[in-house]
């Protein structure tokens, strides 16, 4: 993968995420276009790649959200597992399809919320930190993830769509049948 | 030099790590990449946020559609609130000190509080007793005063067990208590009416009966300074929540009636207060 266009990439869903917060919020939910980009990014690249971007991409959205806290970590250990679950099942799908980026970026967005819920919960465990998060309700944030996960499906298809066009400029290497 | 994969190792176990540190410490770890990524997404944010503020603009209030007439009435009425509420703030943090400084009359060197638990109450209308988990074992002896904070709940029997003992509330009907009135906030000793509180049969309150013009008013505090119970000196009965007629003597009489700050027996733990041997 070029890694060159993946920062022009990243900036501009870092960017048009802060910047579009206000147009396309519903209620108090809006789309998560890292993991459109995640997603799109898992189906085409290398096991290693895949893993490296998740990291920066969920790195991006723990400095952009700041939601629940400022912590650092736990939104990029979600796309990480969101990415490793793309890379179990990209044999089993068209990886070129924008169907198949919308409906994947809802199943592994569900373990991109799954973890961070998971971190924000056991913060409340005495021998970790002992130092739970006020008002912090773990059933309240699988809801929201899940609203905001059907936004961000609704979203990959025009999303998703831009970025197949633009695959040729991301310089992905040929995958082998059967290689991850 | 570190491969793809140990690299990869090491950082997902950095990210845990920063993922479940204390939040004092995780701010520190935050704060300069969120500067540096909001600071170069400016140029391309900031064009977008306000092309979509132009597209959906924020729905204005009324505050917005203001002459600048109603605008001055409007502030004027705010300033007026915000002097109202500075001096209520003033008057909050005047009591508190005012509570602050409600001593306990005992000399801290003279008793030795001992926590215990609360095994039973039986909630008896005519004899409530609470029976708690400790006993002469620990140096509790008959008549140490039980506390909860600074709020007077009995005293103990006349014989405690050696294990577990009761506590006989001030609640009890006829149970009466050397008091002292003071209103609060007030320094010690001055506005101080010194009488005798008495627990109605209800057990819910106590009251004070005084001839007119007794001085005393609603929000007065009222705690024990009994010599019977010299370590409960000090400790709050409760304050004065109504002051009514008395029902015998009403045209020279008043009843000032007292509730107590807690509700008394429904305590998980309290405090015994006992003497110090040594």
């Amino acid at each position: 993968m070029n890694w060159i266009v993946f920062a022009i990439a990243a900036y501009l869903a870092y960017a048009l995420q802060q910047g579009l917060g206000h147009f396309w919020r519903i209620g108090d939910h809006e789309p998560l276009l890292p993991l459109i980009l995640l997603v799109f990014i898992a189906l085409q690249g290398s096991a290693s790649t895949v893993a490296w971007a998740a990291i920066l991409l969920g790195l991006l959205v723990d400095i952009e959200t700041q939601g629940v806290t400022d912590l650092v970590g736990p939104w990029a250990l979600g796309f990480l597992a969101a990415g490793y679950t793309l890379l179990q099942l990209r044999n089993l799908l068209f990886k070129d399809s924008v169907f198949t980026i919308a409906i994947m970026s809802l199943v592994s967005g569900v373990f991109a919320v799954l973890v961070p819920t998971i971190l924000y919960a056991m913060r409340g465990i005495g021998f970790l930190t002992g130092e739970g998060i006020a008002d912090f309700s773990a059933a309240q944030q699988l809801f929201d993830g899940f609203l905001m996960l059907v936004y961000t499906t609704a979203l990959s298809i025009p999303v998703g769509w831009l970025l197949l066009k633009s695959k040729e400029a991301w310089g992905f290497g040929p995958r082998a049948r059967g290689m991850r | 030099m570190l491969t793809s994969r140990k690299a990869l190792v090491a950082v997902v176990g950095l990210l845990v790590v920063t993922s479940l540190l204390p939040i004092r410490y995780a701010k520190w770890v935050g704060v300069l990449p969120t500067m540096l990524a909001r600071n170069l997404s400016v140029p391309v944010s900031d064009p977008v946020s306000w092309a979509s503020h132009k597209i959906r603009p924020t729905s204005s209030g009324p505050v917005e559609d203001l002459s600048a007439e109603q605008w001055a009435l409007q502030k004027q009425d705010y300033d007026r609130l915000n002097r109202e509420l500075w001096a209520i703030n003033k008057d909050l943090r005047e009591t508190l000190a005012a509570l602050e400084a409600i001593t306990i009359n005992i000399n801290p060197k003279d008793v030795r509080p001992v926590e215990a638990g609360v095994v039973n109450f039986n909630n008896d209308r005519n004899n409530p007793v609470m029976l708690i988990n400790q006993g002469t074992r620990v140096g509790i002896a008959g008549d140490d005063p039980v506390v909860f904070r600074t709020n007077l709940l009995g005293f103990v029997e006349r014989e405690p067990g050696l294990l577990n003992c009761n506590i006989q509330l001030v609640s009890r009907p006829g149970f009466n208590l050397a008091v002292i009135l003071q209103p609060l906030g007030a320094p010690p000793g001055e506005g101080v009416v010194e009488d005798r509180a008495r627990a109605h049969a209800s057990g819910q309150y106590f009251y004070v009966d005084r001839s007119l013009g007794h001085g005393v008013e609603p929000g007065h505090i009222v705690w024990s300074n009994d010599d019977r119970y010299p370590n409960a000196k000090g400790f709050l009965l409760g304050r004065v929540t109504e002051i009514a007629k008395h029902p015998d003597r009403p045209l020279d009489t008043e009843r000032i009636i007292i509730r107590p700050d807690v509700p008394i027996g429904l305590q998980g733990r309290v405090m015994v207060i006992t003497q110090r041997e040594d």
